[in-house]
C-alpha cells in the first residue's frame, strides 16, 4: 500500500485522537438530579474504577467506534493506494489485433476478436469510469492492427467516445503485424528531446495489446526507453485449426479445357484430424476426398497436400475448396480461386538474328505465331498493327517506341520512364527470384549465368523478379497502358537457352501477359495484397464489392489500371462496371494465421511480457472506500449510543428486582 | 431526568388520606406483639409473663396467708382438701414507639417514602391505640427529635395523624442522636418500630445498640422508593450529576448496565448489613418497597415477622 498525503493524516491523527480521549476524560455536561443519597452510586462507581483516570478508558464500544470511525477518516486524508487495475493517469494506447487468428471462436460463437473488444472496454472503463471516484487524468487512444495499422480514435479521455470506436472496429482476414501500429503509436505519444540525441523526453505511453500472440514480426520489434506494454491474452493455448493454406490450378497443356486443383491443408492440433475436401465449380461439387492431416510436430505445423483429378472446366469460373472439419476458426476452412476460360493466344515475335525464342513458342499451344523482322516491326508499331497480338515477343531490337499493348523484351531496353537509365552491365549469375510470382514459377534460376547485360537503375515502379549479382535481370513494368516484362540482358550472352528453366520462363511470361497478368495458377490472392487491374478504356469508376457485401467505389487512373487494397477480408470479391460483374477476385487467408494456439507470453525483442503482466504497477485510490466504511462505523456508533441509553433501559426494565416487601 | 424519583402523586394532607377507612377496618382485629416481658404502670389489656390478675390461668401455687381469697381454686379444695390459689397471667400495659425519620431523604420517590412512613406510622398507632396500648411518636433528623408521648385510647388517633401530617422532612438523618434521646427519654418498656431508609450504617449500627440497651423491643423497618431498589427500571439514564439530598455530596455518573448493576448489589449488600445488625443487637427487620399495598404489608408481612397478630 502506498500513501500520498501521509504527513496530512498524520497530523490530523495526532491531533484529533489525543483531542478524542480527552475527550473521554472530561467531564461531561452531566444533567443534575437529586436523589435520596449518592452513598451507593459512589460506591458503585469506585467499583468501576470510574474515578482513576486511566482506568476511566475501560473497554467502551463507543469510544472503540469512535475511534475507528477517526482513524478512517485519517486513512483517508492520507490517500491510501493499492496496486492493481489500471493506471488511470497518462497516456494508454490500445492495440486490437484484428488479423485473421482473431477469429476463432473462444465461446458460443463470440470469437477472440469480439472478446479483445469487450476487454479493451472493461480496461476503458478501469481507466476513465467510476464516476466520483474516478481520478483519472489520463487519455487514451486505440489502434487496430493487422496487415497494416489504423487508429480508431486519437486520444480521448471520453469513454463513450472510445467504447464507440472500439465497437466500430472493421474486421479484417490479414496476416498480424505490429510494426505499423507501434509505429503509430509512438508517433503520437514520443516526446523527443532535441538535447538528448533525439531521446524520449518523459514517459512514454502505456501500450496495451489485446491479442492471441501470434504475430508475425513481433521478434523484430524492441521496446523504446520508458516505453511499457501490458498483454492481454486472447484465447487459449491449446486452440486448434484445420485450414486451407493454399490453392491452385493448372489447366492440362495437352486439354486446355481440363483443370487440376492443388491444394495444402495444415493441423494445428496435437491430433491427427481426418477431414473432406470438397471441391466445387461454380457452386456444383466436382471433386470430394477424405484426406488425414498429421497432428503438429512442436512449432511445425502438421501439413497435407491434395491433388485433385483434372475436371473439365471448358468456361471460366470460380473454384471454392472447403474442408469439412469441424475446428475453431472458421474463415480458412474456404478457399476459392478463379479460373480464367480458356484462351489461345495470338504472339507475335522479333529476333535479331538467331530464333532462339521461336524454337520454345512453337511448341506452344498457341492460335497464331507471326514471326517478323526487327524493320517490319517497327513499321507494325508505327501502324498499330501489334494491337492484334495478345502479346509482342522481341529479343535484341532496340525499340524506341512501345504502343498499348503486353511485351517480353530481351536484351536493349525499351523507350520508356521506367527503364530510361542504364549502364552496361558486366558478368553475374543469378541469385534471388520471386519465385511465388507466376512468371517465375518452376524456373530454376541458380544455374544462369550472364555474360553482359543492361544494368537497370530502377525505381519502385518496376518490379524486380530475378536479381543477379551485379544487377537487375528480368523485370516487370506496368506504364501508360503497356505491360511489359523485361530481360535486360540478350539470352544468347547467357547459358540460359541451354538450361531447362528458359522455354518455362518463355511460357509462364507469355501466359502471363496474354490473359492480362492473371496466370490460372494465381488468379487469387491473400488477405492484405493488394489489387491491381487494366480497365478498359472509357471506364472512370469501378465497383468492388467485398466479400461482406460492403462496395467501394475506385477511380481509374490514368493508365487504365485500378489499384485498391490492402484486402481486408477473405473470400470472393467481385469489380464491377457499366453494370455488370466483369471480374472476381478471391482472396485466401494468409498461412501465417493459420496456427491459432494462444500465446500466454511474447517477446518484444529482449523483452518478455508474460499475460497481463506489465512492466509499470498500478494503484486503486482507496479513500472512497475509507470514507465509506466511516459513514457505515458511525451508524453503529450511533446505534450503539441508543441502546446505550434508551434502549438498554428497556431491555433491562424486564429484569426482577429481587425479594422486597 | 429531572423528574426521576420525583414525587408525582398527591401528598396526603388530612388524616383521613394518611389512614382510609377500608384499611382502618381491617386493623381492628390487629394487635401489637412484643417479643420481650414488659411492665407496664397501668394494668392493660397485654398479657405479662408477670402472673397477675386477668382472665387467662396461669398456674397454681398454695395458699398463704394473706392472699386474696377470690382467687382460691375451691373445686381443687374439695379434692385435695388443700388450698391453692389460682395464678392469672396478668394483662399489662404495651408501649408502642413510632420513630419516623425525617430526615430529606425520605423526601424521595414515587411513592414518597416519607409519606409511606407516615401512612404506616399512622396504621400502627391506630392498631395500638384500638388494642388499649400507649403509643409514643418520635420523629427525628439533625435537628432534634420532636415527640408525641403516652397516648392512649382510640379517640387519641386523630391527634396522631394531625402530628404525623405536621412533620417536614429535612435535614440530616442524626440517627444515633435520635436514639440516645428516645432511649433516654422512655417513660415505659415497649416495642419501637424505626422507619427510615437507614442510609447511615454507622449510626444505624450504634443507633440501634441504644435502643436496644434501653429496653425497647426494637423493630426496624428499611423503608425504600422502587427508584432506589431498581433505577433503571424506573427510568433512570443519561449523563448525570447525583446530588445527595442531606449532605449535598455529587456523584457524577453515566447510567450504564454495569453501573446499575454494580448499584444494585451494593444495595443488596447494604440491605444485608443492616439485617446483619438488626439480627446482632435482636432488633427485628423488615425492608419495605414504598409500592406495596399498606394493607398487604400490615396483615400479612408484619404478622409473619410476629410485629403484629
Amino acid at each position: 500500500m502506498t500513501w500520498v498525503t501521509p504527513e496530512t493524516g498524520l497530523i490530523l491523527g495526532a491531533v484529533t485522537v489525543p483531542l478524542l480521549l480527552l475527550l473521554y476524560f472530561l467531564r461531561l455536561r452531566r444533567q443534575p438530579l437529586r436523589i435520596s443519597s449518592t452513598m451507593l452510586w459512589v460506591g458503585a462507581v469506585e467499583d468501576l474504577h470510574a474515578n482513576a483516570p486511566f482506568q476511566r478508558l475501560r473497554p467502551s464500544l463507543l469510544l472503540l467506534l469512535q475511534l475507528i470511525a477517526l482513524c478512517l477518516i485519517v486513512l483517508s486524508l492520507m490517500r491510501p493506494l493499492v496496486e492493481g487495475g489500471a493506471i488511470k493517469e497518462g497516456k494508454h494506447v490500445i492495440l486490437i489485433d484484428r488479423s485473421a487468428s482473431m477469429y476463432a471462436d473462444v465461446h458460443d460463437g463470440e470469437t477472440r476478436f469480439d472478446k479483445a473488444k469487450l476487454e479493451a472496454k472493461e480496461l476503458i472503463t478501469q481507466i476513465h469510469g467510476g464516476g466520483l471516484f474516478s481520478a483519472s487524468g489520463g487519455e487514451t487512444m486505440v489502434i487496430a492492427f493487422s496487415e497494416s495499422a489504423e487508429i480508431v480514435i486519437p486520444f480521448s479521455n471520453s469513454e463513450q467516445q472510445l467504447n464507440s470506436a472500439i465497437d466500430a472496429i472493421d474486421p479484417s482476414h490479414g496476416k498480424s503485424n505490429i510494426e505499423d501500429a507501434l509505429k503509430l503509436a509512438r508517433a503520437y505519444t514520443t516526446n523527443v528531446d532535441p538535447e538528448q540525441n533525439g531521446m524520449s523526453m518523459g514517459n512514454s505511453a502505456q501500450l496495451e495489446l489485446f491479442s492471441d500472440g501470434n504475430i508475425s514480426d513481433l521478434n523484430l520489434q524492441a521496446l523504446q526507453r520508458g516505453e511499457t506494454i501490458r498483454y492481454h491474452q486472447i484465447g487459449d493455448v491449446n486452440d486448434y485449426n484445420v485450414g486451407i493454406t493454399m490453392i491452385s490450378a493448372k489447366r492440362l497443356s495437352e486439354a486446355s479445357d481440363e483443370v487440376q486443383i492443388f491444394l495444402s491443408l495444415v493441423n494445428s492440433g496435437t491430433k491427427t484430424v481426418t477431414t473432406d475436401v470438397e471441391v466445387s465449380f461454380n457452386g456444383i461439387p466436382v471433386g470430394i476426398q477424405q484426406v488425414q492431416i498429421p497432428q503438429r510436430d512442436g512449432d511445425m505445423l502438421g501439413s497435407k497436400s491434395v491433388v485433385f483429378a483434372p475436371f473439365e472446366i471448358p468456361t471460366g469460373g470460380v473454384v471454392h475448396a472447403a474442408i469439412s472439419a469441424k475446428d475453431l476458426l472458421e474463415i480458412d476452412n474456404i478457399a476459392s480461386l478463379i479460373i480464367a476460360p480458356p484462351k489461345e493466344l495470338k504472339v507475335l515475335l522479333c529476333e535479331n538474328g538467331e530464333q532462339l525464342i521461336r524454337t520454345v513458342l512453337e511448341g506452344m499451344p498457341l492460335e497464331k505465331l507471326h514471326v517478323v523482322s526487327p524493320q517490319t516491326l517497327v513499321s507494325m508499331i508505327e501502324t498499330g498493327e501489334t494491337s492484334q497480338f495478345d502479346v509482342v515477343v522481341v529479343r535484341d531490337v532496340q525499340l524506341n517506341s512501345l504502343p498499348q499493348g503486353r511485351y517480353l523484351l530481351f536484351g536493349p531496353p525499351p523507350k520508356l520512364n521506367v527503364f530510361s537509365t542504364f549502364v552496361e552491365g558486366e558478368a553475374q549469375v543469378m541469385l534471388v527470384a520471386r519465385e511465388r510470382h507466376p512468371v517465375m514459377r518452376f524456373v530454376r534460376f541458380e544455374d544462369i549465368v550472364v555474360s553482359k547485360g543492361y544494368e537497370i537503375v530502377t525505381d519502385t515502379n518496376v518490379e524486380i523478379l530475378l536479381e543477379g549479382s551485379g544487377w537487375p535481370a528480368v523485370m516487370g513494368a506496368r506504364e501508360n497502358g503497356i505491360q511489359i516484362i523485361y530481360v535486360a540482358f540478350d539470352p544468347l550472352e547467357s547459358n540460359w537457352p541451354y538450361l531447362r528453366s528458359f522455354p518455362f520462363f518463355i511460357y509462364n511470361a507469355v501466359q502471363y501477359l496474354g490473359r492480362g497478368g492473371d496466370a490460372i495458377s494465381n488468379a487469387h490472392r491473400n488477405v492484405g495484397q493488394t489489387m491491381a487491374f487494366d480497365i478498359p478504356s472509357g471506364v472512370d469508376v469501378v465497383t468492388i464489392e467485398e466479400s461482406n457485401g460492403d462496395q467501394h467505389a475506385v477511380q481509374v487512373d490514368v493508365n487504365g489500371t485500378i489499384t485498391w487494397g490492402p484486402v481486408r477480408l477473405s473470400g470472393l470479391h467481385k469489380i464491377s462496371w457499366d453494370g455488370k460483374v466483369q471480374r472476381r477476385v478471391a482472396v485466401n487467408v494468409p498461412t501465417e494465421e493459420l496456427d491459432i494456439s494462444s500465446n500466454a507470453s511474447i517477446s518484444i525483442g529482449a523483452t518478455k511480457v508474460t499475460s497481463s503482466g506489465t512492466s509499470e504497477s498500478s494503484f486503486v485510490q482507496l479513500w472512497p472506500w475509507a470514507l465509506g466504511s466511516v459513514l457505515v462505523v458511525l451508524l453503529a456508533e450511533w446505534w450503539v449510543y441508543q441502546r446505550k441509553t434508551g434502549g438498554v433501559s428497556r431491555f433491562h426494565k424486564s429484569r426482577s428486582t429481587q425479594s422486597w416487601t | 431526568m429531572s423528574e426521576f424519583g420525583k414525587t408525582v402523586h398527591s401528598r396526603p394532607d388530612k388524616v383521613d388520606a394518611l389512614l382510609g377507612s377500608t384499611l382502618m377496618a381491617s386493623l381492628d382485629k390487629l394487635d401489637i406483639v412484643a417479643r420481650k416481658i414488659f411492665s407496664g404502670k397501668t394494668q392493660g389489656e397485654r398479657r405479662s409473663r408477670r402472673r397477675g390478675m386477668s382472665v387467662e390461668f396461669a398456674d397454681y401455687r398454695q395458699y398463704t396467708s394473706g392472699d386474696d381469697l377470690r382467687f382460691i381454686d375451691w373445686n381443687v379444695y374439695a379434692r385435695l382438701d388443700k388450698l391453692f390459689m389460682k395464678i392469672f397471667l396478668e394483662e399489662e400495659e404495651l408501649t408502642l414507639g413510632i420513630a419516623i425519620d425525617a430526615s430529606a431523604s425520605m423526601e424521595f420517590g414515587n411513592p414518597n417514602k416519607f409519606d409511606f412512613a407516615r401512612r404506616l406510622a399512622m396504621a400502627l398507632g391506630y392498631i395500638a391505640l384500638s388494642s388499649h396500648n400507649k403509643v409514643s411518636l418520635f420523629s427525628f433528623n439533625d435537628q432534634g427529635v420532636k415527640r408525641l408521648s403516652a397516648l392512649r385510647g382510640r379517640k387519641r388517633t386523630r391527634d396522631v395523624g394531625q402530628w404525623l401530617l405536621d412533620l417536614i422532612p429535612q435535614g440530616g438523618t442524626a440517627f444515633v442522636d435520635a436514639c440516645k434521646t428516645i432511649s433516654t427519654a422512655r417513660q415505659g418498656r415497649g416495642v419501637l418500630v424505626v422507619v427510615s431508609d437507614c442510609f447511615d450504617i454507622e449510626g444505624t449500627k450504634q443507633g440501634l445498640s441504644y435502643l436496644v440497651g434501653g429496653g425497647w423491643d426494637v423493630f426496624v423497618m428499611q423503608v425504600l422508593s422502587p427508584e432506589e431498589i431498581n433505577p433503571l427500571r424506573s427510568g433512570l439514564e443519561g449523563d448525570l450529576r447525583l446530588e445527595d439530598a442531606e449532605t449535598a455530596d455529587t456523584c457524577e455518573i453515566t447510567v450504564t448496565a454495569p453501573l446499575v448493576d454494580k448499584y444494585m448489589q451494593r444495595l443488596q449488600s447494604y440491605c444485608e448489613q443492616i439485617r446483619d445488625q438488626c439480627k446482632r443487637v435482636g432488633a427485628g427487620n423488615v425492608k419495605v418497597s414504598t409500592d406495596i399495598d399498606m394493607e398487604q404489608l400490615l396483615v400479612e408481612y408484619l404478622r409473619s415477622r410476629g410485629l403484629l397478630r
